[in-house]
């Protein structure tokens, strides 16, 4: 099976402080990856890393066999933790602008996604609230055709409804079209029944990498093997 | 998809930051008429102040205007978020900032227009149309113009990038660079005596504005395609995180609560002096970050360099002059220099202080204590370097003053009248940094336009009359200058109390 991310010993320190160290991993195409460490692992920067916006002092990485760079946002969407959308429009003039700088956006996933979400196109983005931020976050990421997905705490500031809404479109927009999806998250109950892997990061290394099954088969629940892990 | 629908893409998600929602066209057009009155009026003071005759109204109106001009860029650039918006964008990070670069580019070479439609119009009204030096004077301020607002397009494209990378120090040497060489040609046009026609050293500096923006650019566009910048977004997304890191931006250095709660006691009944002690207590809070915002130094260390840039910047005046024959008129320059400039650099200070405000959000609305004495403390600390400036060219007065003493061509007077300077420069500059700030947080959008006219024209005024004031207050007699200190603090007070209670309401319920 073809590897759509590839991380090979990649290294990161920022002011001489070590953030990742020697992570190796390889995520198969169409794999639905969950990201789990506590806060300060280094998950973040990862996902930066992979997504090509900041570049490892280590290692090398491969996104769909490219190193990643500005090459690689065309196939690559990254949903960030905080927001980085342009604050000056409104949520569909975002859209509109979307549609023409994305060669892969979807307007018919788009048009979905909204109605799902229950966005108001109308709002200036600067109003939104946090939540709401992450909404049209989530939809630029996934009104895409992007093979490889990296969503960064993808239910921040998320009302329990809406989590379920988002999980569920998770799966038809990611799952069902095949597309590899890496998240970085603290909420593991809700988003555990989409793992096919589990990643845990701890201290900017891998502490395990187990697939989803070969948790359960041990009576396990994510949840708690997350507390296995990372207990002191 | 052709590269060119992907450029057009990108130009029309860069020229959207112009017709943003958060200005409307009525607000636009009212910036446009402010500025247009401030660029007259200071064209008409300048004209007046030095030749009593309305000969350079226009060419004085054009650059004040111009230097407006890089204001209203940085509204249409937006903030920060712009950075983040199109770091995530599959373009060349070349691309992309020379795209930001072409579309600041067009918007100031439209205001450029406008500026020159105008001041011809102001020309013809005048009949000056045929004056060789007026002419001539008007089409090198154009020229210059074309030149450095290519800088001035770079500097701003990558502004943001920079901000949060430890190349911030480039976007501040760019604005200085960028006052300096409007503040240059305001005081080359401002000189007594005839107009020059010809402006060789204005193009010789405009140049080297432009080939600074390239250079800026070229940084921005590899802290871009490095992630330099991110490194400020992950402080601020998770202060608290264990990789400690150490470096931060200006707006980013976590507030010090414990230097906070060890200066604030509860149940303080006076408000004057709970105002006071939370001033304080904020003051020691944000002073090294007001010195060193990158954090981890020294504030022996952070002073030091601080004063550096001033210090080279007071040398290179006494250099300038020290061959001068007339050295009272270089002392009057320069006291007008100190003046006008701490009130330029004192208004920005007050603009720090609101970027904090914004970066600290609730935090700051939080605390237990007076608004009031939060701003003055931000505002004092923000402030210090005004005093940096101011002192660096006292001590650029005093060197060439004692090169004159030793020439025998020194006045007791010049050196007193460079001592009142460096103190009202200070006092003004410190009072000015805290109305700034107290008016730029109610954000009052239409007053705003008005309070920031008025300040421009006042930094001219200072500029160009600051040497009579001080001398004036040199040589009057002492009830008449304490009976202006007086009527002067008790009008400074009212006007301040007035705003800072106004920003202080406005920090617990923001205008949304």
């Amino acid at each position: 099976m073809r590897a759509a991310i590839e991380c090979d010993r990649v290294g990161f320190a920022y002011a001489k402080r070590p953030i990742l160290h020697e992570i190796s991993l390889r995520i198969q195409a169409g794999e639905m990856v969950g990201l789990l460490g506590p806060n300060g692992a280094g998950k973040t920067t990862l996902l930066w890393i992979i997504a090509g916006i900041l570049r490892p002092e280590a290692g090398h990485v491969r996104v769909l066999g490219q190193a990643p760079g500005w090459r690689t946002l065309f196939h690559t969407a990254l949903l960030p933790e905080r927001g980085h959308l342009p604050g000056w429009l409104t949520v569909g003039e975002w859209f509109t602008h979307a549609r023409r700088l994305y060669p892969d956006w979807s307007e018919e996933s788009e048009r979905r996604l909204v109605a799902d979400l229950a966005l108001r196109l109308d709002r200036p983005i600067a109003r939104l609230s946090r939540g709401e931020v992450t909404r049209v976050g989530l939809i630029t990421c996934l009104a895409r055709r992007a093979e490889v997905v990296l969503l960064d705490e993808p239910f921040t500031g998320i009302d329990p409804l809406g989590r379920e809404i988002i999980a569920s479109a998770m799966v038809r927009e990611c799952g069902e079209l095949g597309r590899t999806v890496l998240m970085a998250t603290h909420d593991v109950r809700e988003l555990e029944p989409l793992f096919d892997r589990v990643l845990f990061l701890k201290d900017g290394s891998i502490a395990a990498d187990e697939t989803a099954d070969a948790i359960r088969a041990r009576g396990l629940s994510v949840a708690s093997r997350y507390r296995e892990v990372f207990s002191p | 998809m052709t590269q060119a629908e992907r450029w057009m893409a990108l130009w029309r998600f860069e020229w959207s930051r112009g017709r943003g929602i958060r200005s409307s066209w009525k607000r636009r057009l009212a910036w446009i008429l402010v500025a247009a009155g401030v660029s007259l009026v200071a064209g008409l003071t300048l004209s007046v102040s030095t030749s009593a005759s309305p000969d350079r109204v226009g060419v004085a109106s054009l650059s004040v205007w111009l230097f407006l001009g890089s204001f209203s860029l940085a509204s249409w650039a937006g903030g920060g978020d712009g950075v983040g918006a199109t770091a995530m964008l599959p373009y060349a990070r070349v691309t992309v900032v020379c795209v930001r670069a072409a579309a600041a580019y067009v918007r100031l070479m439209g205001w450029l227009l406008l500026g020159a439609a105008l001041s011809a119009g102001v020309h013809a009204a005048h009949g000056l149309l045929g004056n060789p030096q007026v002419l001539g004077t008007w089409l090198s301020l154009l020229a210059v113009a074309v030149l450095a607002y290519a800088g001035r397009a770079c500097v701003s494209a990558v502004l943001a990038a920079l901000r949060s990378s430890p190349y911030r120090w480039l976007g501040t040497v760019g604005d200085g660079m960028w006052t300096g060489l409007m503040v240059f040609i305001v005081d080359d046009i401002a000189k007594r005596g005839p107009l020059s026609g010809t402006h060789e050293s204005w193009m010789v500096f405009a140049a080297a504005y432009a080939a600074y923006g390239l250079i800026c650019a070229a940084v921005g566009v590899r802290c871009l395609a490095r992630g330099t910048w991110l490194h400020a977004a992950r402080r601020d997304a998770a202060p608290g995180r264990a990789e400690g890191v150490r470096r931060a931006p200006r707006f980013s250095r976590p507030p010090d609560h414990d230097a906070l709660a060890r200066g604030l006691e509860p149940h303080v009944t006076n408000t004057g002096a709970e105002m006071v002690r939370t001033a304080l207590a904020i003051f020691r809070m944000a002073i090294g970050r007001a010195l060193w915002p990158t954090g981890a130094r020294s504030v022996w260390r952070a002073v030091a360099v601080h004063l550096t840039i001033p210090i080279v910047a007071a040398l290179v005046f006494v250099m300038l002059q020290w061959t001068s024959p007339h050295l009272h008129l270089s002392f009057a320059r320069l006291e007008g220099g100190m003046l006008g400039g701490a009130w330029l650099w004192s208004m920005f200070c007050g603009f720090a202080v609101t970027a904090l405000f914004d970066h600290l959000g609730d935090w700051a609305r939080g605390w237990p204590v007076r608004r009031e004495g939060v701003i003055v403390g931000f505002a004092l600390a923000e402030n210090l370097t005004t005093w940096f400036w101011v002192t660096a060219g006292a001590l650029g007065g005093l060197v060439l003053w004692a090169h004159a003493a030793m020439e025998r061509a020194a006045r007791g007077a010049d050196l007193r009248e460079m001592l009142i300077a460096w103190a009202v420069a200070g006092l003004c500059g410190t009072w000015n940094t805290v109305w700034s700030a107290s008016v730029t947080l109610r954000r009052n959008r239409g007053g705003m336009s008005a309070w920031f006219g008025l300040e421009v024209f006042l930094a001219g005024v200072w500029f160009i009359e600051g040497g009579r004031v001080v001398a004036w207050l040199d040589s009057a007699s002492w009830p008449k200058v304490a009976g202006v200190f007086v009527a002067s603090l008790v009008l400074a007070a009212a006007i301040l109390a007035l705003h800072l209670r106004a920003a202080a309401r406005a920090l617990v319920s923001p205008e949304r």
